[in-house]
């Protein structure tokens, strides 16, 4: 019989191991049998053998030995046992009652790691590890075409987009089995909604229009994404033809609030654009496409045939399924492979154009700020693990402050068995404190977490960004700390019922609990404390120095007071640029604006709108010669803009004028640029005066008029030299689409709340309703919130790491007065007999700054080195943080975490130092 | 085993057991022997019927169980009469010498029973 493991004999601290024990009886009999036959002369092999054959079915036997044994422990009688755990529960109760600031500062500790962990634990579960929540997502990829001369990914045609999928679903018999299953294509678009009609009521089609984000969507898409519509069907592959195309599918709030979850909506007509659309599905209830947010309404993805052909026009996203077993790799090179062949086909417009693939889940990674969501989990898993080696310090503590007691226990014959019970049953009753108080804490967080991220954010969310709780986590996390519990609570509290009682007594209690090993393990443990809370805290200051950057950085206009709103003209009613400029001209007109500033302006596109233009120019009468050497032209920002916008948004004019009402449409072109520009493309010159040939207005040539300061959006502009950016007037280049920008009329001083600048909005769109009665107004938001979205990720994010840094730091500060404060108790008496012969109370306070110094240098200068080294990784990781110095943040966190632990130390010890020393010398420890 | 021994009848195997374990605490390998060598290896003792015999005794509180080292210090459990398996064994040995008196007495009988034909 092989000897029982080891490990098997702590099973009995659960009580008697029956399994074991009946096997050990069971092989005692036939190895008793196998000597005896060995003794009649056998070979010691046959003799086993023999034995064992002896014996019949030793499994049989365990288990019928088993049954009874497991029959009698039923019987024997519940209330003995119950008594006995109910009378350990109290004991351990009355225990923990004695040292409140134990059992206080361990419940508190642990639920403050627990909540952290598992909240952020759940949070990157929702929004990462299951981001995409269709069929099989591991197959699901994201694929867009691929600018190799500028390496940046671009959109994808619809030819372009038809062949790849021709190519890429479909078998060649010279090649193996291609690596999609299907493939589909979407792109954004904003619909018109008239009304929605049956043929019986057409009261509805009377409402006012509105503006609703729509998704035209190739007719495979939902089947590529494995999801079937709630009601009704999907879209039919003849229903991508241009003509065919007036179907659509809504999404399951749109059914229930627009369409009063009536089950017989299918069938419905809905104006679209001025379009009757019939509504022919309505997508299940948590079917979610974060990449296009809060699209509520797919249509087919048709072009008229005029358009089909165009591989210039770029605006489709792709998304695929690949086969079973095919991987993104093979994925990627099949599909660079077409578009090399593309790129050899159509060399007038796919010259230089590659594929871009990454799985679905990477790209919505991207999105949701995959990385800085990441970083937090980290600094929410070093929480936890500072709080468990706080609470393993503490626990230590505890089982050797016990030791002396036990040791009597043991001595008055109670079982060992016993004991372990009760360190068991008081480390429980704290793990089970600290559990509750977690779990509740780390729901609140969750909630309070996705309650801050603006609406708007929270549709690039996987489900709308909702997370709860998630149970495997959280028992996860609880066993991770439960782990130290067993360790620290359990191991010290197994090892002091060994201890020899008399020794223990002899000793008086106070000298023994010091073994060297233990008192190095604590303060080992401490040490790590401080190590781990230097890179925290370091860490956390590095990050939210960084993120305040961007949102602090000067923006070059004041948003405050502005509300902003966005007109898209119908191009059938507004087909030329004389008659949308007379409909903004107007609007602007009859919007009621102060005397003395214009508190109106019109512009293509808004600060901070998640919409921006760009133009290839070329410079004139630049003398620049490198220009002319590179074939390619340079690109800059380009926006259109009425005279009023500059002012209305308060952008410094640094050098000549800003637009006039002279700057009509029958006036020659002009411009204004940025400083960033002016830098940038035009070194050393006097810009005014300047001519720009301008690519997207059909290259007009415009002379540069003025130069403005560089409006600042994002990231990009605050690590690099900034945007270039180019004006031109409104008048001179009317679009359909437009942003109106409508500066509150200053009266009172300070900032406006952004409820304030709204209160306008009722009377602007009875206005605009009697310009045109079918133009809706929509996208509207004041500027400031408009701001507070695009830095809503980093704001939260700071928040939480500034509360996880306060709280590591909190945490090693307890950490280090624990053990400071157990090591004045153990040196009372030392202390006590200093102060006696005469040690003034700087000298005794010395002797543990002493001690406080060491470990803050033990612990501290690896925890600087990591935090330098976190910080460096950090700032390559996340690219959106601006470059910020590390030493100055390093070094505030260091001054902190030192200034909190000598505080830890120098409180316990002045405490000890006023003890009277007669005192202090009778007590014994 | 070659020589071929009675097989112990059901439901004498407890008595067995507990006058055996009369004369002191044994381990079940020592039972199974002691009752070998007693009747001169005319009994044998299955194992596969002494231990759940024995388990159901002790759950019965005729036997106590206790893990103490054999003779070669190996960890042993060894069993030993309760007051109660005591008790047992009285009442059970007067139960089998009945029991035997009358078996006996029907096979020992010489001529044939005379009240048969009524």
């Amino acid at each position: 019989m092989a000897a029982n493991p080891k490990w098997r004999r702590y099973l009995r601290l659960f009580g008697p191991d029956l399994e074991a024990d009946i096997q050990d009886e069971l092989s005692f009999h036939i190895d008793a049998k196998t000597r005896e036959f060995i003794e009649r002369g056998m070979r010691p092999e046959e003799a086993r053998e023999r034995a064992a054959r002896h014996f019949g079915d030793l499994r049989e036997v365990a288990a019928m030995c088993r049954e009874i044994s497991e029959e009698k422990a039923k019987k024997l009688a519940w209330s003995d046992r119950a008594a006995e755990i109910v009378y350990d529960l109290h004991h351990a109760l009355r225990g923990l009652r004695r040292a409140p600031a134990f059992a206080v500062t361990v419940v508190l500790t642990l639920a403050a790691g627990i909540a952290g962990a598992s909240s952020l634990f759940s949070l990157v579960d929702a929004w990462i590890l299951r981001a995409v929540r269709f069929p099989e997502p591991g197959q699901l990829v994201y694929m867009r075409s691929l600018s190799t001369r500028q390496g940046r990914e671009i959109a994808v045609s619809m030819p372009d987009y038809k062949d790849i999928e021709a190519r890429a679903t479909t078998a060649v018999e010279t090649k193996a089995a291609p690596p999609l299953s299907s493939l589909a294509a979407w792109s954004y678009e904003t619909f018109t909604l008239g009304g929605v009609s049956s043929g019986a009521t057409a009261a509805a089609a009377a409402a006012a229009p509105e503006q609703i984000e729509g998704i035209r969507i190739s007719p495979n898409f939902f089947a590529t994404l494995g999801v079937q519509p709630a009601l009704g069907r999907a879209f039919l592959p003849q229903e991508g033809e241009f003509g065919r195309h007036r179907v659509a599918i809504v999404s399951h709030g749109f059914w229930k609030a627009r369409l009063h979850s009536d089950p017989s909506a299918l069938g419905l007509q809905m104006q679209l654009d001025g379009e009757p659309y019939t509504v022919i599905g309505v997508a299940p209830e948590r079917f979610h496409f974060t990449l296009t947010g809060r699209a509520n309404v797919w249509t087919p993805l048709a072009l008229p045939p005029a358009e089909l052909s165009s591989r210039q026009q770029r605006f489709l996203q792709l998304v695929g399924r690949m086969r079973p077993g095919v991987t993104v790799d093979q994925a990627r090179q099949e599909l660079s492979s077409i578009a090399r062949d593309l790129a050899a086909k159509y060399p007038d417009t796919n010259r230089e154009v590659g594929a871009f693939c990454i799985t679905l889940g990477q790209e919505i990674g991207r999105h949701t700020g995959e990385q800085v969501v990441w970083v937090v989990f980290g600094v929410a898993m070093g929480l936890l693990l500072i709080a468990c080696s706080n609470v393993a310090n503490l626990l230590l503590v505890r089982a050797q402050a016990r030791q002396r007691q036990a040791s009597i226990q043991v001595s008055l014959g109670a079982g060992r068995g016993r004991l372990m019970r009760q360190a068991l049953i008081e480390t429980l009753l704290l793990f089970g404190a600290a559990a509750c108080i977690g779990a509740v804490t780390g729901g609140v967080l969750i909630v309070a977490v996705t309650e801050m991220i603006p609406f708007e954010n929270r549709g690039y969310l996987p489900d709308y960004g909702s997370a709860s709780m998630n149970p495997t986590v959280f028992a996860v996390t609880l066993a991770v700390a439960l782990l130290t519990g067993i360790v620290f609570g359990l191991g010290p509290a197994f090892e002091s019922t060994r201890v020899n009682v008399l020794t223990v007594l002899k000793e008086a209690g106070s000298a023994v609990s010091q073994t060297g090993g233990a008192k190095r393990l604590r303060l080992a443990l401490v040490v790590s404390q401080i190590a781990l809370a230097t890179i925290l805290l370091s860490t956390t200051v590095v990050l939210v120095n960084g993120f305040r950057s961007i949102w602090n950085a000067p923006r070059g206009f004041d948003s405050n007071g502005v509300l902003s709103f966005k007109v898209s003209l119908n191009e059938k009613r507004y087909p030329d640029a004389t008659r949308r400029r007379i409909f903004f001209e107007t609007a602007l007109e009859s919007i009621p604006s102060q005397p003395g500033e214009a508190a109106a302006a019109v512009a293509r596109f808004a600060p901070f709108s998640n919409e921006t233009g760009a133009t290839a120019f070329r410079l004139l009468q630049s003398s620049g010669a490198e220009e002319a050497g590179s074939q390619r032209l340079p690109t800059a920002g380009f926006n259109a803009v009425t005279p009023s916008f500059f002012s209305v948004l308060r952008t410094p004019l640094l050098k000549g004028r800003a637009f006039s009402a002279s700057d009509t449409e029958s006036a020659p072109l002009v411009a204004v640029v940025n400083d960033a520009f002016v830098a940038r493309h035009i070194r050393g010159e006097n810009p005014i005066g300047q001519k720009v040939q301008l690519a997207r207005l059909r290259s007009r040539e415009a002379e540069i008029v003025g130069v403005v300061a560089e409006i600042r959006e994002g990231g990009e502009s605050l690590r690099d030299k900034g945007v270039a950016q180019l004006y031109v007037p409104f008048a001179q280049a009317a679009t359909s689409d437009g942003y109106v920008l409508l500066r509150r009329p200053a009266g009172q001083q300070g900032a406006v709340a952004a409820a304030d600048t709204m209160a306008v909005l009722p009377e602007i769109r009875r206005r605009v309703a009697a310009i045109d009665p079918q133009q809706p107004v929509y996208d509207v938001k004041a500027l400031d919130d408009r701001l507070r979205e695009r830095f809503a990720p980093y704001q939260i994010v700071s928040g939480m790491l500034v509360w996880f840094g306060v709280l590591a730091l909190i945490l090693a500060a307890v950490g280090v007065y624990g053990v400071v404060a157990y090591s004045t108790l153990q040196r009372a008496r030392e202390i006590g007999i200093r102060a006696a012969l005469g040690a003034g109370r700087a000298r005794l306070l010395r002797l543990f700054l002493r001690q406080g110094i060491v470990m803050l240098q033990v612990g501290m200068i690896p925890g600087l080195l990591g935090g330098f080294a976190a910080a460096m990784g950090l700032r390559s990781l996340l690219t959106d943080v601006a470059e910020t110095s590390i030493a100055g943040p390093l070094g505030a966190a260091a001054a902190i975490l030192g200034f909190a632990v000598l505080l830890a130390t120098l409180v316990p010890a002045w405490r000890a130092s006023s003890v009277d020393p007669q005192l202090a010398i009778r007590s014994d420890g | 085993m070659e020589r071929s021994s009675l097989e112990v009848v059901r439901g004498t195997l407890d008595v067995l057991i507990l006058k055996t374990l009369s004369w002191g605490r044994m381990h079940g390998y020592a039972i199974a022997e002691s009752i070998l060598r007693q009747t001169d290896e005319a009994l044998l003792v299955e194992e596969g019927a002494l231990y759940p015999a024995l388990y159901r005794m002790e759950a019965k509180g005729w036997i106590e169980a206790e893990w103490g080292l054999s003779d070669n210090n190996r960890r042993a459990k060894y069993y030993q009469l309760t007051p109660d398996g005591r008790r047992r064994l009285r009442v059970e040995v007067q139960t089998w010498n009945h029991y035997a008196d009358a078996v006996s007495k029907v096979l020992g009988a010489t001529s044939k029973p005379q009240w048969e034909k009524s």
